[in-house]
């Protein structure tokens, strides 16, 4: 028995040893997230980087729980330490930090998802990228509209008012809930939507207490921009839709889970190690889109969803691949109350728009300053549309204005 | 008819529990080292057996985790230097008996206070006023912050203990709401305050390395060789005592807590201008609880202290790499281990403090006797004929 032990002892020890020196040769490629796998926008990215270096055979590292601070640069510099030419993150909140650490190693390229700083902060190996994830969360809104519609028609008294629960009160948010509100209103041209403010990413508590607060508002549907499974599971006890995000919350949903838009990191994971192993340069903006396979939407779920839901989305889909349908086109909304709001950070004095309240002009705050200061102009016409060109002059959302139709709680 | 029972089964209890006095300091470092290797130990199976992780494998990343690198090096050094820091902090309250456990809260107004100042002086006065102003500013907080439940303690005799833990939760909505007025929009992230940082000697570690060394220095002549320590401990052990031998109980309290709080308000102040160069609600990453474990480990003396503090840090930086290597994409495992280690570590006091005696027919006896009896009972049982050793064992089992 104690020679077995011994045995065995030292066939482990062999091994410990043998996983030591055995993938020197793999290139080493790092991914910091906020949160670990509980979080849904964090198991995104876990996932899509786990796919994307079996794919590619590089060698990946995670570190989880990376703090949106001082953290963020203590655990990229101790990745570049480890020998990763290619480090990611995954938290607006890393930005800065991540930037100090591009700055300490040149040799090594860092990309930032959801940041907006690259493009002013010239820093070569430093790199932000998004995705036109405004035109997945329309496509949900498409379906989320195709549902109200249906319980419209079911029985005339439900409300018309909608549901949201963001995180934080910026662009990244207040774009993702616009397109998706905008998806709902090309069906049922008359709702109206309320948001609350979590100001967290993942506060699972706060999650729920806003959905809740929002159906027992008089919500008929709800969707979120914010990473727990709060808001979903309130919504599946109430028995209310739910527009998810980052993924299909099926699972625990099975009765209210209509449909899920989702970022897939994967296609630019690959793109990134490409461009390293080749010694190519990575844009220091990149913007995935539905031609990319970098937008997606989930699969619709069994129970919730509309009938005709499925051949609706496939149309629109075309359409907005093709550029018939522009999301933020301007004659699909009105700015009157952006244009007469007073408060602190309002919006008024960058918006031009006609006597309609269609906006005609817009300087957003695309070089990204503490002021959030409106520096570019952002509305475009193209073939005959005037559209906010959004991710266009940067991959980070830029579209700020609270639309008429759109309340903050 | 049952208090015959009652009797009877004291009689056959299987354990007894019996005070210690007599444990020589060797043989006490001894159980705690023993108890950590088998924490570890049980951790690393636990890993192996959910994630397949080499636990050889991980003992030599749980190393280069903490000292792999020169930074990680400097950054172990540092985190340990840190906590010491809060432990100074804590020893003359616990002392006292003051259960302080708002170390936190302390530490957080003031690191909020330092940021407040680096964001509005930063820039508009050179870097060594603010700092002078800063340093002070931020002790003060901290001051102020413990001093209030320790006010309330000697005036109408509260409880410390929760009134302390309250004022965390407060500290930690001041930050929240100084972000809310400060910084309405965005993702609620105070940028990276470049200004009036503090001072680095030879790297960003050393000189907070140095001045905690300084502070630990301090803290042993304090309670050892001045008269504040001798008044803090004779309070600690007896209220009436102190008030016979003259000693104003009310002050004492209110000073020790003082002293405790400013601490940890300078702590506060070095993390938020010289390791996060921010204040966040989450600033001083819970070092206020962490350290309560250092020092009860460390009996509340300063320099074991020290020891406790690092041994901490270390298995925190460990776990942190090993949870990296081996691609576990949660935070609750590593937090797992690090609990079930400090589960055994505490756990292990009680064999420190107490006897264990087992009764076996009747007669008392200590483990090691137990263990021992165990086998020579073997033995004297079956008397073994020497040809056939083997099947003999199996009878046995």
């Amino acid at each position: 028995m104690k020679k077995q032990l011994l045995a065995l002892t030292a066939m482990l020890a062999i091994a410990g040893l043998a996983s030591c020196t055995g993938n020197t040769e793999k290139m080493k490629v790092g991914l910091l997230t906020l949160h670990g796998e509980d979080s849904t926008y964090d198991k995104n990215f876990i996932d899509a980087f786990k796919a994307a270096c079996d794919a590619k055979g590089v060698d990946g590292k995670v570190q989880t729980g990376v703090d949106e601070g001082a953290a963020c640069t203590t655990a990229a510099d101790n990745m570049v330490d480890d020998g990763a030419k290619l480090i990611f993150a995954d938290s607006f909140g890393h930005e800065e930090y991540l930037l100090k650490s591009a700055e300490k190693a040149a040799n090594v390229q860092f990309c930032h998802a959801t940041g907006n700083q690259a493009h002013t902060a010239k820093q070569a190996n430093f790199h932000d990228a998004f995705a036109s994830i405004y035109e997945g969360r329309y496509l949900a809104g498409v379906a989320a509209g195709m549902k109200l519609q249906e319980m419209i028609t079911a029985d005339a008294s439900t409300s018309k008012k909608i549901g949201y629960v963001g995180a934080f009160p910026y662009a990244e948010v207040i774009s993702g809930f616009t397109s998706y509100y905008l998806g709902v209103k090309s069906i049922v041209s008359d709702v109206t939507m309320e948001v609350r403010y979590t100001n967290s990413w993942y506060d699972e508590t706060a999650e729920r207490t806003a959905a809740n607060a929002l159906i027992d508002g008089g919500c008929s549907i709800i969707s979120q921009h914010a990473d727990s499974w709060g808001a979903p599971t309130a919504c599946e006890a109430k028995n209310v839709p739910n527009i998810s995000y980052n993924g299909s919350t099926e699972s625990q949903c099975p009765n209210t889970f209509v449909i899920s838009s989702k970022i897939n990191w994967q296609p630019y994971f690959e793109m990134c190690i490409d461009a390293v192993k080749e010694g190519k340069s990575i844009d220091t903006d990149w913007t995935g889109t539905i031609a990319t396979e970098s937008v997606q939407i989930t699969e619709l779920g069994k129970k919730a969803p509309a009938a005709g839901t499925q051949a609706k989305l496939d149309e629109v889909k075309a359409k907005l691949k093709s550029g018939e349908i522009k999301v933020f086109d301007c004659s699909t909304f009105t700015v009157n109350n952006a244009k007469a709001d007073t408060s602190d950070f309002s919006k008024a004095s960058y918006i031009t728009m006609d006597a309609d309240g269609h906006l005609t002009g817009y300087l957003a705050d695309v070089d990204f300053d503490k002021a959030y200061t409106g520096d570019t102009e952002a509305i475009k016409t193209e073939g005959g549309k005037t559209y906010f060109a959004e991710s266009e002059k940067r991959s980070a959302p830029y579209f700020d204005i609270i639309i008429d139709g759109i309340s903050i709680a | 008819m049952p208090e015959k029972m009652t009797a009877k089964k004291e009689k056959n209890k299987l354990f007894h529990v019996e005070k210690r006095f007599d444990m020589p300091l060797w043989q006490s470092l001894l159980i705690r080292f023993g108890f950590i290797v088998v924490a570890l130990f049980i951790a690393l199976l636990i890993l192996t057996i959910s994630y397949g992780v080499n636990p050889f494998a991980a003992v030599g990343q749980m190393f280069i985790g903490s000292f792999g690198t020169p930074k990680r090096f400097w950054d172990f050094f540092r985190d340990g230097a840190l906590l010491l820091g809060v432990g100074l902090a804590l020893i003359p309250s616990f002392k006292m008996k003051f259960w302080n456990l708002g170390g936190n809260g302390q530490i957080i107004v003031g690191a909020l206070v330092s940021a407040i100042l680096m964001i509005d002086l930063g820039g508009k006065l050179p870097d060594a006023v603010v700092l002078l102003i800063m340093i002070p500013s931020s002790i003060l907080a901290g001051a102020v912050w413990a001093a209030i439940p320790a006010i309330f303690k000697a005036l109408f005799n509260t409880n410390e203990s929760l009134f302390t833990l309250m004022m965390n939760y407060v500290s930690v909505g001041l930050v929240n709401a100084f972000i809310m007025f400060k910084y309405p929009i965005g993702s609620h992230i105070i940028p990276r305050l470049n200004n009036a940082n503090f001072p680095t000697l030879f790297n960003d570690s050393l000189l907070i390395i140095l001045i905690v060394l300084v502070l630990l220095a301090f803290m042993v002549y304090y309670l050892k060789f001045s008269k504040h320590g001798y008044e803090l401990s004779v309070v600690g052990e007896s209220m009436n005592t102190a008030r016979y031998v003259g000693i104003n109980v009310k002050k004492v309290i209110i000073r020790t807590i003082v002293v405790s709080g400013a601490i940890c308000g300078f702590i506060g102040c070095l993390l938020a201008s010289g390791v996060d160069f921010t204040v966040m609600p989450t600033t001083g990453n819970n070092m206020g609880f962490t350290a309560i474990i250092a020092v009860w480990l460390a009996k509340f003396n300063p320099i074991i202290t020290a020891a406790t503090s690092f041994f901490i840090v270390f298995i925190t930086r460990g776990m942190t790499k090993v949870q990296s290597d081996n691609n576990i994409m949660n935070d609750a495992t590593p937090n797992l281990v690090i609990g079930l280690i400090y589960f055994f570590i505490i756990g292990c006091e009680f064999f420190i403090e107490y006897k264990l005696l087992i009764n076996k027919g009747g007669k008392e006896m200590k483990i090691t006797e137990f263990i021992k009896s165990l086998f020579t009972s073997k033995v004297d049982k079956v008397k073994l004929p020497p040809a056939t050793e083997g099947v003999e064992e199996e009878e046995v089992k």
